[in-house]
């Protein structure tokens, strides 16, 4: 399979270089005389030339390392900043390297400090129930009423993260105990406070922990608590298997319907845009005649890994088919304030992935395999491609196609169809 | 080494040596600027670009273009100052470059030329003006050369 090596980002050189070390460098370069041009050339680059790292000359920056890098990374916190110079280097760059280096030393540098994973998509780390739009404190109307059976069920569909609050009262209100908490440990526990396990079966819940009541009656308490808590994990276990796509861990194609109009509706509210990335391995039904299925399984696997080390908090990965993924940029903070980190580009981070799965090595396939995935994507940005999720989505998919007519292993931003 | 005033409407970056601030703080209360302000002019430079990035996305949504604000507060302090300024050209170009000068704000025309335009211009004595040089002054005509 013969494909056409990925294209890498360019570099820019602030400061005095060997001529030797420019030339030698494989990719477009940039050379400007001082850090503040290096910045500008950051601010200014275009989607078909992003910056991929900063080399700067150790001279440049001998008043102020910190405050400089720190300038650079503002502008773009995904380029590698890369300081050039002598003994005494600064700790705070991505990479250090000496002025003597050679175009292959520093390309490995580059490439090593990239390598670094940074905010994950932890599925265990995600509030489920606020993503999907579940939760709803406004569907909850707390008045002078008892507390009932019924606020623990309105609690579990509406508020989760409200649950075990809504118990304690409940649990207060029903026995008049002056202290009642659930607790990890006994130890957590205050010493007067008497203490039951919350043990449904042999799934343990922490330790209910009162003070004013009887051990009989906290344990009798405590196996009612218990039957609840069992519900309320079993219903978010059941919401990751409705979700969550169980070969690769990333989330489903329903997940990624739902949490996509809930996300639009909030972009329209604060105006601010939403991407999506659909993308498909290339010649996938390849991989798995030759190498078989156990193979393919690895390669899923590997590329929802590789994704979730360039992505950011707040985006999501989904697996929507059999080597179909899309991925929901979902920018946390625009538009951004200045004195912020700057939000990184969506195309960035598409480009970074491409390349990080065609330079990755996969032991299924055996050693000849490294560098002969790749991947076909496009991009679609609301609002400028489409004011819904289908017609948003209809327009990435086009893209995708486009990237595969155009000979695969690219990623369609643009607006040309 | 940064600071803001976010209360208000006008954005812009301020450049002020640290023992200064007091001064720029003062500054964007009068002016009614919603400020950040840096102490450094790499700093201050990622800001303004960052600010010209966000006016740009505003006018994809259909805001009215604006242009970025640098003001400088006794910023010829900085040694960088002047590759600084020249990069913002560069790079920024419709950035508008302003200095405090005897407590107003004066545009930077010459953003290349600043640090020079903030000294008093060099008084300069000329020669005497003979006749022939005033009689062309005067008529426009020079003379004849003597043969």
């Amino acid at each position: 399979m013969n494909k056409e090596r990925t294209t890498r980002g360019s570099i820019v050189f602030a400061g005095t270089f060997d001529d030797e070390l420019i030339s030698g460098i494989d990719q477009p370069i940039h050379c400007v005389h001082t850090v503040f041009d290096a910045i500008g050339e950051l601010a200014t680059c275009v989607t078909s030339d992003l910056v991929e790292a900063v080399v700067i000359d150790e001279n440049l920056i001998t008043t102020n390392p910190i405050a400089a890098i720190d300038a650079v990374r503002r502008v773009d916190p995904n380029a590698v900043v890369v300081v050039m110079g002598g003994e005494e280097n600064t700790d705070h760059a991505d990479a250090n390297v000496p002025k003597d280096t050679t175009a292959s030393r520093l390309t490995a540098a580059i490439l090593n400090a990239k390598s670094k994973p940074s905010n994950q998509d932890v599925i265990g780390d995600v509030d489920l129930d606020a993503v999907l739009g579940i939760s709803d404190e406004t569907m909850i109307v707390r008045d002078s009423s008892p507390l009932g059976d019924v606020d623990l069920v309105r609690a579990l569909m509406h508020d989760p993260t409200s649950f075990k609050e809504v118990l304690v009262e409940l649990l207060k209100q029903e026995t008049g105990w002056s202290f009642c908490a659930v607790v990890d440990d006994s130890s957590c526990a205050p010493k007067t406070a008497q203490v039951a396990p919350l043990r449904y079966g042999h799934t343990e819940h922490g330790i209910l922990a009162a003070i004013g009541s009887s051990q009989s009656e906290l344990t009798r308490w405590a196996r009612w608590a218990a039957c609840w808590l069992e519900m309320s994990r079993k219903q978010r276990q059941l919401k990751l298997l409705a979700y969550q796509d169980e070969l690769s861990g990333a989330w489903n194609r329903r997940f990624l319907r739902t949490c996509f109009t809930r996300e639009l509706q909030i972009a329209r509210d604060q105006r601010r845009p939403l991407t999506v990335m659909l993308f498909d391995i290339d010649d996938f039904k390849q991989y798995n005649d030759k190498w078989g299925h156990d193979a393919g399984d690895e390669i899923i696997r590997e590329v929802v890994r590789l994704l979730r080390t360039i992505i950011r908090k707040g985006d999501h990965v989904c697996r929507i088919g059999g080597d179909e993924f899309a991925v929901l940029f979902c920018d946390p903070e625009p538009p951004r304030e200045a004195g912020s980190n700057h939000p990184t580009t969506i195309e960035i981070l598409a480009k970074r992935f491409r390349e990080q799965v065609a330079n990755a090595s996969f032991p299924s396939l055996g050693d000849e395999a490294t560098g002969i995935l790749s991947i076909s994507g496009g991009l679609a940005t609301f609002p400028w491609d489409g004011m819904d999720v289908d017609s948003i989505l209809r327009t990435a998919d086009e893209r995708l196609f486009q990237s595969k007519r155009q000979g695969k292993n690219s990623i369609s931003i643009g607006r040309e169809l | 080494m940064t600071e803001k005033t976010s209360n208000l409407d006008s954005r812009c970056v301020v450049l002020v040596p640290k023992d200064r601030a007091d001064t720029a703080r003062q500054l964007a209360q009068k002016h009614q600027l919603r400020a950040s302000i840096e102490h450094e002019p790499s700093l201050a430079m990622a800001e303004l670009c960052l600010l010209h990035q966000k006016y740009k996305m505003d006018g994809a949504w259909g805001d009215s273009p604006k242009a970025p604000q640098l003001l400088l507060v006794h910023a010829k302090e900085f040694s960088q100052l002047e590759q600084m300024l020249v990069a913002v050209r560069k790079y920024l170009p419709h950035a508008i470059v302003s200095e405090l000068r005897d407590g107003r704000l004066e545009s930077v025309e010459n953003l290349g030329a600043v640090v020079d335009s903030l000294k008093e211009p060099p008084i300069t004595r000329s020669e005497d003006v003979d006749a022939d040089e005033l009689s062309m002054l005067l008529d426009q005509t020079p003379h004849e050369p003597d043969e």
